[in-house]
């Protein structure tokens, strides 16, 4: 290398080659190590795992050991590797930027946005894999629930099933439900529930009749509730569940939107809410904190449910239905760089049909991570002296991995009333919408899109937590819905309706 | 007694050395002062208060000064795996300490070059300098080469590299740097002195509030990061204080707002956790402040100013 003074790069002394200079200071040896990920590993009968992690969750190699161990003995030539991915959705982005997608990971419309890995073929299409390689599964959902996940055609995630009909309805606390003797079956509209509400007001001093928060999460209005299906709920677009032409419409623009926010705006009146609604954050805080007596909200087939006290609730929604934003809510996808996709697959399969590996995955190692609290009833809880603080193998994500029908309980009254077989018979008895597989590809309305979203954040929740009048804030919020770009959205979303129903969708 | 006595003392002495006169305007002064003060500490201490309060005495009553039904139960959560806390404060504080001596060494040494006029690569570099300041290749570019190329990923450099020059601070430390005489400089060259020894026997020394104040930026910088974590650490070993809390708060509101998805059963204590974890994470940083703070006031005014 040349040697080159100090002073030579001073202005001062005489010419230098500084070329030399510069060249001594290094080209950055990058071109010489190449890029070497582990996309796919190359099918060395390791099977990598990707999927929504949390703090508590240390023990990832241990419990990789443990499942190993099990698939040894089904003879299975593969094992999985587990990686819980933190701040998934910001992780797997940069992860599938950089080709460091694992063989299999966890997916959804919501995380991960599984509509883009599907279109840019990030994900394998499953169509021949899984009724091949994973039978149970594949025949444990009917082929209706499978369309639900189809882009273009294919199926690329794995549905997790869970409970897929949004059960709207309310949940109140089962302490002043019995205190005040209040006939919860009785109820099937929201506005039945102003009695109660009032006498809470009344007589319980400290207590928030009624859940608001700032976002405008808990309110008396829904899709579902009306039969309608949410093609773009984030858009406000629906269409009828049995709606042959798949006519699309504005949930806003509709009675039943307005005789909501009419109830809302009464009970905001009545002082049933708070007179400013707290930041989701803090409303969820206020709630686990048992400062208020009913929210509305998505709610299970069985009660008590547990929020963290004893609650009790009723599902409003007279036809639960199947439709793309339920069933595509949970998926897991195998990466169409995955060294070997069957057995991907076939780990697919022991997932969502053997109990144990199942179990293993959500739960831990028995007595390292949990123990039968009740056994009889596989009820299961933390072993003595582990808690959620400091547990390090306690998910608590059961639909992350599979069929959530095969986990253990974690609270005894899920498992007297059998929460699981109520749960899967809603799916089995739900309609199924004549929408389901549909999703808005939302790229010719960009713009469109971004000026809805904003407007919908900046006027709906004002109406649907009654802090403007009814009438004023919907005709309001409509004029800047309709100044955002709604007709043209409304009108892409039939184009794209009419096409996905010519297709035979 | 002391009214006989007082007035002619006081007119004797030296005017500075006079305790303060009592009067109208210097107690509204004080008092105005004094609010201000009170303006600046109370919110630490709703914080601290309300970490150690019970979570349903805030359900019930809101925030205040004093702790509600003192409970400790906030710091038993936080704390629950105290393995793991010492662990990320251990990885903090390293990243901290040889970050800042990092930086510092790097930033003064390249300040300095540039704050010469006759320094024939002062305009490349300055211009290297500035322009990443303006412009930068974006998120996954970056974490490509980090990843892909440099091969950084869980590692504890990469906690440390990408914060080592900061353009912003490398500007302060050059004006600084320019604004010293030169005549001492000359002097010492004349007596013999190298440029290395100029700079470490001279240069160094008379900028001691200038490297003071920039050391307790870049101290701060590296000690609140944890989105160098949140990209390039996945190995829960290496994750540095600020990630593991961060981690711990958006764990706890999942819960709280997905408890029935989730299946919860367990009552956690949210609003005090929160409080828990920002009176953690000021943690050791604020000591530091009590250190440099003779400096720093010195220093922002000198660094700004360019005559």
């Amino acid at each position: 290398m040349t040697v080159v003074s100090r002073r030579a790069f001073l202005s001062g002394s005489g010419k230098v080659a500084l070329g030399a200079g510069l060249a001594a200071l290094g080209v950055p040896s990058l071109a010489a190590c190449s890029s070497s990920t582990k996309s796919g590993g190359g099918g060395d009968g390791v099977v990598s795992y990707q999927f929504l992690g949390n703090p508590n969750e240390g023990d990832a190699a241990a419990v990789s050991t443990a499942l190993n161990a099990m698939l040894k003995e089904k003879g299975k030539s593969f094992t999985v590797s587990l990686e819980p991915v933190q701040n998934y959705t910001q992780a797997m982005t940069l992860k599938s930027s950089a080709g460091q997608l694992g063989d299999m990971f966890f997916t959804a419309p919501w995380a991960t946005d599984y509509y883009r890995l599907a279109a840019a073929k990030s994900l394998l299409a499953l169509d021949d894999l899984l009724p091949a390689h994973a039978p149970t599964l594949w025949n444990s959902m009917a082929k209706t629930t499978w369309d639900a996940v189809r882009v273009n055609g294919k199926i690329y995630g794995a549905i997790n099933q869970q409970r897929f009909p949004k059960l709207w309805g309310f949940i109140a606390q089962q302490k002043l439900v019995e205190k005040y003797r209040f006939d919860v079956a009785s109820i099937s509209h929201y506005e039945e529930l102003e009695p109660f509400l009032a006498t809470i007001k009344q007589h319980e001093h400290g207590i928030v009749p009624w859940a608001t928060d700032s976002a405008g999460n808990n309110t008396v209005f829904n899709p579902e509730l009306f039969g309608w299906d949410p093609v773009a709920s984030a858009y406000g677009l629906a269409v009828r569940y049995d709606d042959a032409n798949l006519q699309v419409f504005n949930m806003y623009d509709t009675p039943e939107f307005k005789a909501a926010a009419a109830v809302s705006r009464r009970w905001h009146e009545a002082g049933y809410a708070v007179s400013s609604p707290l930041s989701a954050a803090d409303a969820a805080a206020q709630n686990s904190g048992g400062k208020v007596a009913v929210l509305a909200g998505q709610t299970g087939p069985t009660n008590p449910q547990y929020y963290p006290f004893p609650t009790v609730g009723k599902v409003l929604v007279p036809t639960p239905l199947l439709n793309t934003d339920g069933v595509s809510a949970t998926l897991t996808g195998i990466n169409s760089h995955a060294g070997n996709p069957e057995q991907a697959v076939q780990l697919l399969e022991m997932l969502n049909s053997d109990r144990d590996f199942y179990n293993t995955i959500c739960f831990g190692i028995k007595g390292t991570h949990w123990v039968f609290t009740d056994e009889s009833l596989g009820v299961v809880g933390f072993p003595s002296g582990q808690s959620a603080a400091n547990s390090k193998w306690n998910p608590n994500t059961d639909w992350v991995f599979g069929k959530q029908f095969n986990a253990y309980y974690r609270s005894v009254d899920d498992a007297k009333h059998k929460r699981w077989e109520a749960e899967a018979q809603v799916n089995r008895t739900a309609a199924t919408s004549k929408a389901i597989g549909f999703a808005l590809d939302t790229t010719p309305i960009k713009t469109q899109i971004a000026t809805l979203s904003a407007a919908l954040g900046q006027y709906r929740p004002q109406v649907v937590n009654g802090l403007q009048d009814a009438d004023k804030g919907v005709s309001s919020l409509l004029k800047n819905l309709d100044n955002a770009g709604m007709q043209k959205v409304l009108a892409e979303a039939q184009k794209q309706l009419d096409t996905f129903r010519k297709s035979g969708g | 007694m002391v009214t006989e006595t007082a007035p002619p003392a006081k007119a004797h002495r030296p005017a500075r050395h006079s305790p303060p006169a009592f009067n109208l305007r210097r107690l509204a002064i004080h008092c105005g002062l004094a609010i201000v003060a009170l303006g600046f500490v109370t919110p630490l201490i709703i914080v601290l208060s309300a970490s150690f309060s019970s979570e349903s005495a805030i359900t019930d009553n809101g925030y205040s000064p004093l702790p509600q039904r003192f409970s400790a139960t906030a710091y038993r959560y936080v704390l629950g795996d105290p393995g793991k806390i010492v662990q990320a404060y251990g990885v903090s504080i390293l990243v901290t300490v040889t970050g800042t001596i990092v930086s510092l060494t790097i930033m003064s040494m390249l300040a300095y070059t540039l704050s010469r006029n006759d320094y024939r690569l002062r305009r490349p570099l300055s211009f290297y300098v500035l322009f990443t300041m303006i412009f930068n290749g974006g998120l996954v570019p970056t974490y490509i080469l980090i990843t892909q190329y440099l091969h950084l990923q869980n590692t504890l450099l990469v906690l440390v590299l990408p914060y080592v020059v900061t353009p912003w601070y490398l500007l302060l430390l050059r004006t600084y740097f320019s604004q010293l005489p030169k005549d001492i400089m000359d002097a010492a060259r004349i007596d013999g002195a190298g440029e290395w020894r100029v700079f470490t026997g001279i240069v160094l020394p008379l900028s001691k509030p200038a490297l003071a104040t920039v050391g307790l930026f870049v101290m701060l910088l590296y000690w609140n990061d944890w989105w160098l974590g949140l990209l390039y650490i996945t190995d829960d070993r290496l994750a540095p204080l600020q990630l593991y809390l961060y981690r711990i708060l958006t764990n706890i509101d999942y819960a709280a707002s997905n408890s029935q998805l989730a299946g919860t059963t367990i009552a956690i204590p949210i609003q005090t956790v929160r409080m828990a974890v920002a009176v953690l994470a000021i943690g050791p940083i604020v000591a530091a402040f009590f250190f440099i703070q003779r400096f720093l006031i010195r220093g922002i005014a000198l660094g700004g100013l360019k005559d």
